[in-house]
């Protein structure tokens, strides 16, 4: 393979957020640049006159978000040890969020077979589920053993989906799954790299948290009875979310 | 019809959900393999194999942003194709954009692994995030969607001599990122 063609191949597993974003970018280049033609043209009105009073709401609206930071922060810690002493007196938890780096691979197959693997798990019984959600699927999928195979034959993860029914989050509605494998990997087309990020501790269990950069999703890569877990999440609140995690990890 | 909608129809196996992204997003997959194959037959045959792997990979898959899954199957299809078909025919545009990536890289031969691998799309992450954003956005429209200097400049407006400037100074600056963090491809 040519070395350059490489690099190029590479390319195609940069981090989502440039090719995402690159879009924006165009969008707000052309909307600043319309701003500024748009005024320019109001030949009667100086630019200063209008940027004047933007730029003193901006400084103003700073302000207000960083008083409220500040009167919000303590609060947030007491209730932050509050609940940890309260969940459990002999293992501490530590959680600490990381910012997702989703990864992509995009080549992956796989067969998936109804199956109910709520019973089949003990773990997997009396879930915390936040409020609103229903199961919506129970998958196992198979892989094939070879590339060349045109059997499923390998059992490779279980998988369970959460879903609000009827969301008004058309979207992007709010979601949760449940991945569980014994195999060294997930199989999952945006796999976020979980060495990147911060470990945290729930119930003495190591576990790695993510939050999209938008904070619409929150996910959780951990290992628990020799499986690998990974449980994904939109629109679902941290409190609920460490909360479910924590159900798992019993 | 929504991206949700759309997926929705490949997880119930409905054949109409090739229909429905080819209607949506089937310009957007044809400028991709395009702009690598420089061909109307093999970008047309290019893009039925993203429809078929797509349909093959949903479900199990999720897509989240189902426009950029379906450019990168379509960028890594037509790029596995143009390997394929180089000995037999040349196109400017991609024999161009590859003699520029020659300079990123040193002489120096490595077996190919997927640590190294992931090392490079860190190392290319990492890179991209210190570009400006006019540096980054030319760098992803002549590496990622492969535009031609002629289509860069013209969005840019900025002379064709000006974006070949730019992008020199950038395939620079990523040799010399790479070599400090002794990578070698």
């Amino acid at each position: 393979m040519s070395k350059s063609i490489k690099i190029l191949k590479a390319m195609n597993d940069i981090d989502e957020k440039y090719l995402l974003g690159y879009s924006k970018i165009i969008e707000s280049q052309n909307s600043h640049q319309n701003f500024i033609e748009s005024v320019s043209k109001m030949k009667n009105i100086k630019l200063k006159y209008v940027l004047a009073p933007v730029m003193t709401f901006a400084i103003v609206l700073v302000c207000m978000i960083k008083i409220n930071s500040i009167n919000n922060k303590p609060k947030l810690e007491i209730a932050r040890d509050n609940e940890i002493v309260k969940e459990n007196d002999t293992k501490k938890d530590n959680i600490i969020f990381g910012t997702t780096n989703i990864r992509t691979l995009a080549d992956i197959d796989g067969k998936p077979v109804k199956m109910d693997i709520i019973s089949k798990f003990e773990f997997l019984k009396n879930l915390d589920i936040p409020k609103g959600y229903s199961l919506i699927d129970q998958w196992a999928i198979y892989e094939r053993e070879n590339i060349n195979d045109t059997e499923y034959s390998k059992l490779w993860q279980y998988e369970l989906s959460y879903r609000v029914i009827n969301s008004k989050y058309e979207g992007n509605p709010e979601n949760i799954g449940i991945i569980f494998t014994k195999e060294k990997q997930i199989l999952q087309c945006m796999l976020p790299d979980k060495n990147t990020f911060p470990i945290s501790t729930i119930n003495g269990q190591k576990v790695y948290l993510f939050k999209s950069e938008n904070n619409s999703g929150i996910q959780a890569f951990f290992e628990y009875n020799g499986y690998e877990f990974f449980v994904e999440s939109s629109r679902v609140s941290e409190s609920e979310f460490i909360t479910l995690i924590k159900s798992i990890i019993k | 019809m929504e991206d949700n909608q759309i997926i929705e129809l490949y997880w119930n196996r409905l054949e109409n959900a090739i229909t429905e992204t080819d209607k949506k997003y089937g310009n957007y997959c044809n400028s991709i393999a395009f702009n690598i194959l420089q061909d109307r037959e093999d970008t047309k045959e290019c893009v039925n194999d993203t429809y078929l792997k797509t349909w093959n990979a949903i479900p199990p898959q999720k897509p989240n942003v189902l426009k950029l899954f379906l450019g990168k199957i379509t960028r890594n299809l037509a790029i596995n194709k143009y390997e394929k078909l180089r000995t037999k025919k040349r196109n400017t545009n991609m024999e161009m954009a590859l003699e520029e990536l020659e300079e990123c890289i040193s002489g120096n031969e490595k077996t190919e692994n997927v640590t190294e691998y992931n090392e490079l799309i860190k190392y290319l992450n990492e890179f991209i995030e210190s570009l400006s954003i006019q540096k980054r956005t030319m760098f992803i429209d002549r590496y990622w969607y492969l535009y031609s200097i002629k289509k860069i400049s013209s969005k840019n407006k900025i002379t064709e001599n000006n974006t070949k400037v730019t992008l020199h100074r950038i395939r620079n600056d990523l040799r010399d990122f790479l070599t400090e963090r002794g990578v070698e491809i």
